[in-house]
C-alpha cells in the first residue's frame, strides 16, 4: 500500500518513473478489461491508451478512500462504455446480423472447466451489445437498472440482452467442449 | 445448472484475466500524454497556446513588413513616373549633387592654401609653418605676393599673441598640420 502511495504521489507530480511503474503494474489487468468490451485487439489497445492518459491526467482526483485498483477498473470500464457508445451504430448492425443465430434454443451447458483464454475467445466473438451488458452484469456486478441508465436503454432490454448473451456464450463453450472431447478421444 | 453458478464461474475465470500488452501501446500512451499536456492551458509550460501566440505574432510581423515594403515600392514607382512626366528636369536636379564633390574636390587644396595665407596660427606651429612657407616661397616663385602676405600676417600674430582666440588656434593648428603634410608631400 505504501508503494501505491509513492506511485500515486509521483504520478500527481508528473514523475515519469512513477507513471512507468503504474503502467507496468496495471497495464495487463486493464488491457483484459478493455479486451472484454472492445470488438478486437486493436480497438482494445486504443481504448487502453485512452484509459492510461485519463488515469495520468486525473490521478489527483483519487481521494485514497476506496480501492485504488477499483478506481482504475472503473476508469477502464467507463472508457470502454464511451467507446461502445461511439461505435453504437456499427455495433447495432452487427447485433442484427447475429440475431438469427442467438435466437436459437438455449444450448445445454456442460459443467466443464474452461480457461480464461477460451472464455475470452468466446466473449470476443459476442455481438457488442450482448458483450457490454454481459460484462457489466456478470463481471462488474452492476444491476439492470444501473446498466439501463449507463447505456440509456430500457431495463427489459438489458435483461433480454443478458439472456441472449448467456445463451450465446453457453453455446460457444459447448462447441469448445465438443472439440476438447474429440481431441481427447 | 443454475444461472448464478454459470455467472459465478465466468466471473471467477475472467475477473483477473491479464493478457500481455503489446509494446506499441506504451509508445502510443506517451504520445497521447504529450499531446494532452501540450494542448492543455498552462502558464508554466510551453504549450499550443504559446505556439499560437508566436505564430500569430510572426504572421503579423511578416504582413506589416510586407506592407511597408510594398508602400516603399509604390513611392519609388510614383517618384519615377513623376520624374518621367516632368521631362528630365528631375534628372538634372538629381545629378547636380553628384557633380558637387568633383568641383569641391578641387577647392580644398585652394582653400587650404588660401587659409594658410590668411588664418592666424598658434605660436608653437608658427615657426614650422613659417619655414615651410619660406621653402614654398623659394620653390614656387610664381606666388611671391601670397608668401609675403603670409609673412606679414604671421609677424603681426607674433607681435600681438593675445589676439588669437583658443578656438581659432585649434582650427589653425589643424590647418597648420595640413600645410605641413602638403609640403612634405611636395618634397
Amino acid at each position: 500500500m505504501l508503494e501505491y502511495k509513492q506511485i500515486i504521489e509521483g504520478c500527481i507530480r508528473g514523475n515519469r518513473s512513477a507513471q512507468d511503474a503504474l503502467y507496468k503494474k496495471f497495464s495487463s489487468l486493464l488491457f483484459g478489461i478493455c479486451l472484454r468490451y472492445a470488438g478486437n485487439r486493436m480497438e482494445a489497445q486504443d481504448v487502453l491508451q485512452e484509459v492510461f492518459v485519463k488515469i495520468y491526467n486525473n490521478i489527483g482526483s483519487y481521494n485514497n478512500e476506496g480501492s485504488f485498483e477499483g478506481w482504475l477498473r472503473r476508469i477502464a470500464v467507463n472508457t470502454s462504455i464511451t467507446n461502445y457508445r461511439k461505435n453504437l451504430k456499427h455495433a447495432y448492425q452487427k447485433d442484427v446480423d447475429d440475431l438469427m443465430r442467438t435466437n436459437e434454443e438455449p444450448a445445454s451447458y456442460e459443467d466443464l472447466e474452461y480457461t480464461a483464454e477460451e472464455m475470452m475467445s468466446c466473449i470476443e466473438r459476442m455481438p457488442a451489445g450482448y458483450k457490454t451488458i454481459f460484462n457489466l452484469y456478470v463481471i462488474e456486478g452492476f444491476m439492470h437498472k444501473e446498466i439501463s441508465e449507463m447505456l440509456n436503454i430500457d431495463v427489459n432490454t438489458s435483461k433480454s440482452q443478458l439472456s441472449r448473451a448467456k445463451n450465446y456464450l453457453q453455446r460457444e463453450l459447448k462447441n469448445i467442449a465438443t472439440v476438447k472431447i474429440i481431441e481427447h478421444v | 445448472m443454475s444461472e448464478d453458478r454459470f455467472f459465478q464461474q465466468v466471473k471467477a475465470t475472467m475477473a483477473d484475466y491479464s493478457p500481455e500488452v503489446p509494446e506499441s501501446v506504451y509508445v502510443g500512451i506517451r504520445k497521447k500524454l504529450w499531446w494532452s499536456n501540450f494542448t492543455r492551458l498552462s502558464v508554466t509550460r510551453f504549450n499550443i497556446w504559446y505556439l499560437a501566440i508566436l505564430i500569430t505574432g510572426a504572421a503579423a510581423a511578416i504582413s506589416v513588413s510586407q506592407a511597408a515594403d510594398s508602400a516603399e515600392t509604390e513611392n519609388a514607382v510614383q517618384l519615377q513616373t513623376s520624374a518621367d512626366a516632368s521631362g528630365g528636369v528631375m534628372a538634372v536636379t538629381e545629378s547636380a549633387p553628384s557633380e558637387e564633390p568633383a568641383a569641391s574636390g578641387v577647392q580644398p587644396e585652394e582653400q587650404t592654401s588660401a587659409n594658410n595665407t590668411v588664418d592666424p596660427m598658434p605660436a608653437k606651429n608658427h615657426a614650422v609653418a613659417q619655414t615651410d612657407l619660406t621653402a614654398q616661397e623659394t620653390e614656387s616663385p610664381n606666388q611671391p605676393k601670397q608668401a609675403s602676405a603670409t609673412e606679414e600676417l604671421s609677424e603681426s600674430v607674433n607681435q600681438n599673441p593675445q589676439t588669437v582666440q583658443p578656438s581659432e588656434s585649434k582650427t589653425a593648428s589643424k590647418k597648420g598640420l595640413k600645410v605641413k603634410t602638403y609640403n612634405s608631400g611636395d618634397k
